[in-house]
C-alpha cells in the first residue's frame, strides 16, 4: 500500500478486504457454489427442483455412454456437432476477423465511420439477429434463395433450416457473422500495439508487404491472437442462442442441429432430467479440458 | 458520438456512393500508387460493412415493408411501399405484451447494472490500489470464472434459485445477470482506477481528507465516465440475455423482450414484417446506448484484452 498515512495496523490491513467481500460472496454463492453443486447433481438421480438429489454414482454417464439409441446417440452426434460447429465458427471468425482487422487498421479518410458500422451488430441482441437470418433464410421469399437462384448457383429455392434433416452449415454462417467483427476488435487491438518503428525498419531492410506481415505482423501479435481464440472457443463451445431458436424453437425440436449445451438444457429444462443435463455439461467441459488447461496455464503466467 | 451518426447506416447506400465518388477529385492530386491503395482499401472496407450491415438493414427495410410487398420477389432495400403498419401491428396486438415486457426489460437491466456497480466499482478500486493477501487468487478467478460451462452453472443455479424461491421472479434474474458480468467489470475498472495517478489521492488526504473523503471527493468524480461505460456496457448485454431469461422466467406477463418476441414470432411464423418490426423496437436501446457509450466501450474493450 502506497498511501502511507498513520492509521491502526490492524485497520489498515483489513481495509481491502472491505472493498472486496461484495464480490467474493456474490461469486461464491451465485457462481461457485451453482458450478460445484452442478457436478454433484450430476451424480445424482434429480430430475426436477424439489427431487431428493440420491447419490447414484456414474449412472447419468453410463447411460449417455453405452448404447446407440436414444440420448447416448444424441450425445455422441451432438458431440461431434459441437466440435464441427465450434472449429468451422472460429476458424471461420478468426480468418475473417484478422482481414477485417487488418484493412481497418490501414490509415484511410472515413476510417472511424467504417469502424463504427463494423462493430455496431455486437450491440444488438443475438436474438433479433438470428430471427432476422432465419427470415433471410425464408424459403420462398428469403433475401438467401433468391440471390442464390438469381445468381445461377441454385437451381430451385432451398429449405435451409429447421428441418429434422438439416444441416450445420446455414448455421455455421450465422455463428461466424455473429462473432467476427468482435474478433476483428479484439485482433484490432493488437495490430495497434505494434510499434511503427518496427514496420520502418523492416522496409528499410527491403522487406515486401507479404514479408512484413509474416515476419513482424504475426510474431507480434502472436499473444493477442492466442488469447482471442481461446476465449472465442470458450464461448462457442457454448454458445445457445443460434442453434437454440433456429433450431428448436418450432414444434419439433430439431436435433439435426444440436451441440452439446443444447442437449444439456434440453435434457434439463425440457425433458426434466436435471441430473442428466449435468453430466451432458460435465463431459462437455472435460472435452474442452485441454483447451482450458492450457489457457488456465496461460493465464495463470500473466497474472 | 452522437444519435443521429450512429444511426446514419439505415441511409447508408446513399452515403456509400457519394463517400466513394466525392473523393475522387481529391485522389487525383495524389499519386497513382497510393489512389491505388485507397481504392482497395475503400473496396475491401465497403465488402465488411455490406456483410455486417445488410441483414440489420434488412431487418429495418422489412419492417416498413406491406404484407403484400413483402411477399414480392422484387428485393430492393428500401420498402417498395413505406409503411407504419407493422409497427402499429407489433403495438395493439394484445399478444404481444410488449409494454409489459418492455417494462419488465427495462427494471430488470437497470437493477443489475446497479447491482452490478455497486459490487465491482470497489472491487475494482481495491484492485487497483492495495497490496493484499488472496489479491492473485481472486484474480485469477475472475478469469477462470469464463472457463465455468454456463449450462452447468445455470443447472446449479437453477435449483438453488428455486430453494430461495426466485424462481418466476425478477430478483432471481437480477442477481444472475449482475453477478455474470462481475469479472469482467472488476477488471474494466480497475484499468480505470489505475488511470488516475495515487498522487492525486495522496494530495487530497495531506490536504484533510480522510481517505474514503479522498475516494468520494476525487476519485469517484474522475472514474465516473469509466463507470457509466462498464454500466452501460452491463445494460446492454443484461438486456440482450436470452438463456437465462428463457429459463428462470416461466411466466409470459414476467418475461423479458427477447424471449417475448421469440414466443411472439413462434405463433405468426411467417408473419416477418411485424416480427422485423418487434425486433427494431428491440434493438433501439441497444444502438442508443451503443452510439453513446461507442468510444469508451471500444477503447475499454480493447484496453481489457490487450493486457
Amino acid at each position: 500500500m502506497r498511501l502511507g498515512l498513520p492509521r491502526p495496523r490492524v485497520q489498515r490491513a483489513l481495509l481491502p478486504y472491505w472493498f472486496i467481500v461484495p464480490a467474493v460472496v456474490g461469486l461464491v454463492l451465485f457462481s461457485i457454489y451453482p458450478f460445484l453443486s452442478g457436478i454433484w447433481y450430476s451424480f445424482t438421480s434429480i430430475g426436477w427442483v424439489g427431487d431428493d438429489a440420491q447419490f447414484v454414482g456414474l449412472r447419468n454417464y453410463q447411460q449417455l455412454w453405452t448404447g446407440d439409441v436414444g440420448v447416448a446417440k444424441l450425445f455422441k452426434e451432438s458431440f461431434v456437432r459441437s466440435i464441427q460447429w465450434t472449429v468451422l465458427v472460429v476458424g471461420g471468425q478468426f480468418l475473417i476477423g484478422l482481414g477485417v482487422a487488418l484493412v481497418l487498421n490501414e490509415r484511410f479518410p472515413g476510417r472511424s465511420l467504417f469502424r463504427t458500422l463494423t462493430m455496431l451488430p455486437i450491440a444488438l441482441p443475438t436474438v433479433i439477429m438470428v430471427l432476422t437470418w432465419q427470415w433471410m433464410y425464408d424459403p420462398y421469399y428469403g433475401l438467401i434463395n433468391h440471390y442464390l437462384v438469381q445468381w445461377g448457383l441454385l437451381d430451385d429455392p432451398k429449405i435451409w433450416v429447421g428441418q429434422n434433416d438439416s444441416t450445420l452449415w446455414p448455421l455455421v454462417v450465422v455463428g461466424i457473422w455473429r462473432g467476427f467483427p468482435f474478433m476483428a476488435l479484439m485482433l484490432l487491438s493488437g495490430l495497434q500495439g505494434i510499434p511503427d518503428e518496427l514496420y520502418d525498419a523492416a522496409k528499410v531492410d527491403g522487406a515486401g508487404a507479404v514479408a512484413r506481415f509474416s515476419h513482424v505482423t504475426l510474431p507480434q501479435m502472436r499473444t493477442i491472437i492466442g488469447i482471442a481464440i481461446m476465449l472465442h472457443i470458450l464461448w462457442w463451445w457454448n454458445h445457445f442462442d443460434i442453434l437454440l431458436i433456429i433450431g428448436a424453437m418450432g414444434q419439433q425440436f430439431a436435433y439435426g442441429s444440436s451441440t452439446l449445451p443444447i442437449l444439456s438444457w434440453v435434457e434439463a429444462f425440457r425433458w426434466s432430467h436435471l441430473g442428466l443435463g449435468a453430466a451432458v455439461s460435465v463431459l462437455a467441459m472435460l472435452g474442452l479440458g485441454g483447451v482450458i488447461l492450457w489457457n488456465a496455464r496461460r493465464e495463470l503466467r500473466a497474472v | 458520438m452522437d444519435l443521429p451518426d450512429s444511426l446514419r447506416p439505415l441511409d447508408r447506400p446513399a452515403a456509400r456512393r457519394t463517400g466513394a465518388v466525392a473523393p475522387l477529385s481529391w485522389w487525383r492530386s495524389l499519386n497513382p500508387r497510393k489512389a491505388t491503395r485507397l481504392l482497395v482499401i475503400y473496396a475491401l472496407g465497403l465488402v465488411i460493412v455490406a456483410t455486417t450491415m445488410i441483414p440489420v438493414l434488412w431487418m429495418v427495410k422489412t419492417s416498413f415493408e406491406t404484407p403484400e410487398f413483402l411477399h414480392d420477389l422484387r428485393i430492393q432495400f428500401w420498402p417498395l411501399k413505406f409503411t407504419w403498419q407493422n409497427y402499429l401491428a407489433v403495438l395493439n396486438n394484445p399478444n404481444t405484451l410488449i409494454l409489459r415486457s418492455t417494462y419488465n426489460s427495462l427494471s430488470v437491466a437497470f437493477l443489475a447494472t446497479v447491482l452490478n456497480l455497486a459490487i465491482t466499482a470497489s472491487a475494482g478500486y481495491a484492485m487497483s490500489r492495495f497490496e493484499f493477501r488472496g489479491k492473485a487468487v481472486f484474480g485469477m478467478y475472475l478469469l477462470l470464472f469464463y472457463m465455468i460451462p454456463r449450462t452447468l452453472m445455470l443447472i446449479g443455479m437453477f435449483v438453488l434459485l428455486a430453494k430461495l424461491h426466485l424462481i418466476n421472479r425478477h430478483l432471481g434474474l437480477v442477481i444472475t445477470y449482475a453477478i455474470g458480468g462481475i469479472p469482467l467489470a472488476i477488471w474494466w475498472l480497475k484499468g480505470y482506477f489505475d488511470a488516475i495517478p495515487v498522487e492525486i489521492e495522496e494530495q487530497a488526504m495531506i490536504d484533510g481528507c480522510s481517505r474514503l473523503g479522498a475516494l468520494w471527493r476525487v476519485i469517484v468524480p474522475l472514474a465516473l465516465p469509466g463507470v457509466a461505460a462498464v454500466g452501460m456496457i452491463q445494460f446492454v448485454d443484461s438486456w440482450n440475455e436470452f438463456q437465462l431469461a428463457l429459463t428462470i422466467i416461466q411466466t409470459d406477463t414476467l418475461q423479458l423482450l427477447p424471449v417475448r418476441i421469440v414466443y411472439f414470432m413462434g405463433f405468426q411464423r411467417t408473419d416477418w414484417g411485424p416480427t422485423m418490426a418487434f425486433s427494431v423496437l428491440v434493438a433501439i436501446p441497444a444502438i442508443i446506448l451503443f452510439g453513446i457509450a461507442q468510444r469508451n466501450m471500444i477503447s475499454g474493450l480493447m484496453s481489457g484484452f490487450s493486457k
